[in-house]
């Protein structure tokens, strides 16, 4: 499931459980907010899949493919390995959970 | 001696001396064969152990990969990276056209909306019509044009209700494709990638223990390799022992000497045969008395 907010051009999308091709009618939603940077936080995201992938690079393509321009948090666990397998803490800023702690 | 006689003395001591002396070669032979052999099968061993390190070197190369050659794990890796890639963009494609799918939702309801309205119109025109029809009746005679009118009006809102129900069918049977082809789409992207992150960490845990056991065993063959040129060093001790025995035999001819020294009747003789006898048995043959290995001393 996805929750969006948004501030001073920034809309930050929340996962919360699944990240998976259920999420595609929202995260339609939260492009159309045309937001210049983008923040996913993945901290309470249990588990993704493909299509979870594709909806991060389709959000990359959107902001013309600039890595600084998406952010990804808080990635742990099963989130942490799939996204580390695909490569994407070299498409994307990556800041994981053991990056947040204080 | 005197009182039996020197030569009563050697003549009893000789063949003794000459049966020890034939034995002692009998064990100097004995020893340069046994040796031999252990030296034979212990370089054996040591070309084996060579052999056997070499192969398992070339073997663990072919795994793990070496200069310039990826090996075997680094082509797994490659295909389990291929693979997450592939599957990503699958994954990205299967977005757009869940997308792409929604965007016809949009237009199907809009298209839906629109034949509402046509309908709507259709049925606005068959009142006007009916109504038509109604003050035709009513005019007589005069009316009969407003009748033909309101014939062709009424044929008009008939046709466009047909227009209209014609689209809202497409529209339904296109709806029930898209729902078709999304359920498809869904199928095709929901991927799981943990089965590809779980073969990398197996692949991974394997050749840090295949790593590990060829730490281990190359330690232990290199271990066996030392012990081995060890006790091919320490097989030269052949060598000490033949020159001792050698020694020994050169001791008992001196001896030997004196007693065929002791016939001839030549007492000078006899004398410095003792003498010179008496100089070879004292004499060291060797200088060393143990076997240290690789430090065998011969002179």
């Amino acid at each position: 499931m996805i929750r969006i907010s948004s501030n001073e051009g920034t809309t930050t999308i929340h996962v919360d459980g699944r990240f998976d091709y259920r999420c595609v009618a929202q995260f339609r939603a939260a492009l159309d907010t045309g937001a210049r940077t983008w923040h996913v936080d993945l901290a309470q995201a249990s588990y993704v899949d493909s299509a979870g992938l594709g909806m991060l690079l389709l959000l990359r393509e959107r902001v013309g493919n600039d890595a600084a321009r998406v952010r990804l948090h808080g990635a742990k666990g099963q989130i942490l390995d799939v996204l580390m397998m695909a490569k994407f803490d070299r498409l994307f800023a990556l800041d994981t959970a053991r990056d947040l702690r204080p | 001696v005197t009182a039996i006689g020197s030569r009563e003395l050697a003549t009893a001591i000789e063949p003794m001396l000459a049966k020890v002396i034939a034995d002692l070669d009998r064990a100097r032979a004995l020893a340069r064969a046994a040796t031999g052999k252990l030296f034979e099968t212990f370089e054996a061993l040591r070309v084996h152990l060579d052999h056997e390190r070499t192969m398992y070197a070339e073997a663990i190369a072919a795994i793990t990969g070496g200069a310039g050659d990826a090996g075997m794990v680094g082509v797994l890796r490659e295909v389990l990276t291929q693979f997450v890639s592939d599957v990503t963009r699958i994954g990205q494609a299967s977005v757009t056209i869940m997308l792409e799918i929604e965007n016809l939702r949009a237009h199907a309801d809009d298209v839906t909306a629109r034949s509402g309205r046509i309908q709507s119109i259709a049925h606005t025109t068959r009142v006007i019509s009916l109504n038509s029809r109604i003050e035709a009746h009513r005019l007589g005679s005069v009316g009969a044009v407003f009748r033909v009118v309101a014939d062709e009006i009424k044929t008009l809102a008939n046709e466009s209700r047909e227009v209209s129900q014609g689209i809202r069918d497409a529209i339904a049977k296109q709806s029930a494709a898209l729902g078709a082809t999304t359920a498809a789409v869904e199928a095709l992207s929901a991927v799981d990638l943990d089965v590809a992150v779980s073969s990398s960490r197996r692949l991974e845990a394997t050749i840090a223990r295949l790593e590990a056991v060829g730490e281990t065993s190359g330690r232990a063959l290199a271990q066996i390799q030392a012990d081995v040129e060890a006790a091919i060093q320490a097989l030269q001790f052949e060598d000490m022992l033949d020159q001792l025995l050698g020694g020994i035999r050169g001791k008992l001819d001196a001896v030997r000497g004196i007693c065929e020294e002791s016939r001839t009747g030549d007492v000078a003789g006899f004398h410095a045969r003792i003498a010179s006898a008496s100089h070879e048995v004292t004499r060291d043959v060797v200088t060393q008395h143990d076997v240290a290995a690789g430090s065998v001393e011969l002179f």
